[in-house]
């Protein structure tokens, strides 16, 4: 069985030197310009801890850390590297396109959560004016937060909250040298904003921007 | 939230993103995954057990989780 972790480009490029799961080596399987970075195991790693999951993603950031990478869904596993190849054919035109979208950005990944408004939204408002209110108020803010950030970014995407309190989860793909740039603004929008706690986490592989891909 | 909370906070929420890309991003490549729904299930219901709750932001954050992933 082969445990796929991405797609990237440069198969002449050496792979990096970290062990796949269960301590497997990594082994490429080219197919022109595309290179799969694989593993081969007996019977199915076990995928529930999360360490396994640290270490898919550390292989996907170290590969990340030279070429362009598309990160594979967890648990991606094709029967032999024949089936890699074809499955690399039957998408190369999604593929590539994919790769020149993300080559030398990254994934920034930015949640905001305001205590109060989960207050708000656990207190059952009176009345549903009240209750528009709210959620009205709970989307500016959201807004507010979010169209500075993704003015900084090359693509933006932002998912409907998950829960009261939770005015903004978004993604954004932002070229490498704006990195430090994008993290200054969140700083600045932290200060002017003290009612929310905003969390900035990434660098991560471009894992919300590869939609065309069969993401 | 005092200042020193954010690290740790920091870490949770990178667990959770971590979680939310990896299971839900990334290409499909083949029809076959590994993880069924079930077991996604499973590892949120992990993740809820190994984040402990940080304090103001701590109910908020576990209600993110406990929400199902899209």
């Amino acid at each position: 069985m082969i445990w796929v972790y991405a797609v990237c480009e440069q198969p002449e490029l050496r792979l990096p030197r970290v062990r796949g799961l269960a301590g497997a080596p990594l082994e490429g399987i080219a197919l022109g310009p595309m290179l799969a970075v694989v593993s081969r195991h007996q019977r199915l790693p076990e995928g529930r801890s999360l360490d396994t999951l640290w270490l898919h993603e550390g292989v996907v950031e170290a590969l990340m850390a030279e070429r362009a990478v598309l990160p594979m869904r967890f648990g991606t596993r094709l029967p032999d590297p024949d089936g890699v190849r074809a499955a690399l054919a039957a998408r190369r035109e999604l593929l590539l396109d994919a790769l020149d979208r993300v080559r030398g950005r990254v994934e920034l990944a930015v949640r905001a959560i305001r205590p109060s408004a989960g207050v708000v939204a656990d207190a059952r408002p009176a009345s549903g004016v009240e209750y528009l209110r709210a959620r009205l108020h709970s989307a500016r803010s959201g807004a507010s937060l979010h169209e500075p950030l993704a003015a900084l970014a090359v693509a933006a995407h932002r998912w409907p909250e998950h829960a009261p309190g939770e005015v903004l989860r978004a993604s954004y793909l932002v070229d490498q040298p704006a990195v430090e740039r994008f993290r200054l603004a969140i700083d600045r929008l932290q200060r002017q904003h003290p009612e929310a706690a905003l969390l900035c986490t990434g660098p991560w592989p471009a894992y919300s921007f590869i939609e065309g891909a069969g993401g | 939230m005092s200042p020193h909370d954010r690290p740790a906070l920091q870490r949770e929420v990178a667990l959770v993103d971590l979680v939310d890309r990896l299971l839900a991003g990334g290409v499909v490549l083949a029809g076959e995954l590994t993880l069924s729904l079930a077991d996604v299930d499973l590892l949120y219901l992990f993740l809820k057990v190994v984040i402990t709750p940080a304090e103001e932001i701590g109910l908020p954050l576990r209600a993110a989780l406990e929400a199902p992933s899209e």
